[in-house]
């Protein structure tokens, strides 16, 4: 049981992105939180680190689906192997 | 709800960092054995930990121009276990703030203890319902009421920790309040994706969904 044939379910997950992410709307927006600080007019006073692909965003490339989906894609390749790569080190260890 | 660094308070992160240390310690410890036992479990694990942070990218708009995006703990919690949900979600957690600058570094403990153990009790109450109701209409409401509750719950943590920081300038008798107010509808989004995924799953392939008598629940 339980048997997936993985790289398919990864082309599902990048298609199911990719439709939703042509929507603009499903990319914008200030969420709960952002939605709070914004109302209080506040923002956090210290940021020690914005990440290498900051907002999911690539730097250089301005079309927001295009860059959209491939911060996703880089994401869910990396989230994978890393799931996959500690699960194995995990289970090894014995 | 991924907190940025500069709003919460140092002592709060640090009682969250020992929390969230010893919550992994023990989920690592009973996954390990829980993951020996199937080979075929850790794929399963690893491309629905891909598909939560594919579906947390995808942000759907609420009213007054918010927006919300699926948090995925009880998801996973039903397909796999509440241990190995909250392996998921920190990994996915870990590598939106390392790569995408999402949710803080050192607030990355608050994001786990309000995204990835707090929505245990979620789970918990679709466990009860479905022990209850054991067939498919169990399963559907108890689905679609524990997300709804993890997500409202979340936030209402979120909205303690914000007000009781001394770095942000409202108390908790605002904050929550504030939090809520999104959370309510957001959660009717949680709830509506995950019962939409479980449906599916159910009907297309039934066996990634645990029985009543296989569900776990913590490991």
């Amino acid at each position: 049981m339980k048997e997936i044939t993985v790289w398919k379910w990864l082309i599902a997950i990048i298609v199911i992105l990719a439709v939703f992410l042509f929507v603009p709307v499903y990319i914008a927006g200030p969420d709960g939180l952002e939605a709070v600080f914004q109302t209080y007019g506040f923002t956090p006073l210290y940021q020690i680190w914005s990440g290498l692909i900051p907002d999911y965003q690539i730097p250089w490339i301005a079309n927001e689906w295009v860059t959209s989906l491939l911060a996703g894609i880089l994401g869910i390749l990396i989230v994978f192997a890393i799931t996959y790569s500690l699960g194995k080190l995990m289970v090894r260890r014995k | 709800m991924h907190i940025p660094d500069g709003v919460l308070d140092l002592w709060e992160l640090i009682s969250f960092w020992v929390i969230v240390i010893i919550a992994w310690a023990a989920a690592i410890i009973k996954s390990r054995k829980t993951l020996n036992e199937e080979e075929s479990k850790l794929p399963f694990l690893a491309i629905v930990t891909a598909m939560i942070f594919a579906l947390q990218m995808l942000n759907f708009p609420i009213v007054g121009g918010t927006s919300g995006h699926l948090l995925g703990f009880v998801l996973v919690a039903i397909l796999l276990s509440p241990a190995q949900a909250l392996l998921s979600i920190s990994t996915v957690l870990i590598i939106q703030a390392l790569i995408f600058g999402d949710g803080g570094l050192v607030a990355l403990s608050a994001n786990v203890f309000n995204m990835a153990i707090v929505p245990l009790i979620g789970y918990f109450i679709y466990y009860g319902i479905r022990k209850f109701k054991d067939d498919n209409k169990g399963l559907y409401i108890g689905t679609f009421i524990g997300a709804y509750i993890s997500v409202v719950l979340a936030s209402l943590v979120c909205g303690i920790e914000i007000g009781a920081s001394s770095l942000f300038p409202y108390p908790i008798a605002v904050t929550v309040p504030a939090m809520l107010l999104w959370h309510v509808f957001i959660a009717l989004g949680e709830a509506a994706i995950t019962l939409a995924i479980i449906m599916y799953l159910q009907k297309s392939r039934p066996d990634l969904i645990p029985k009543t008598t296989e569900l776990k629940l913590w490991w």
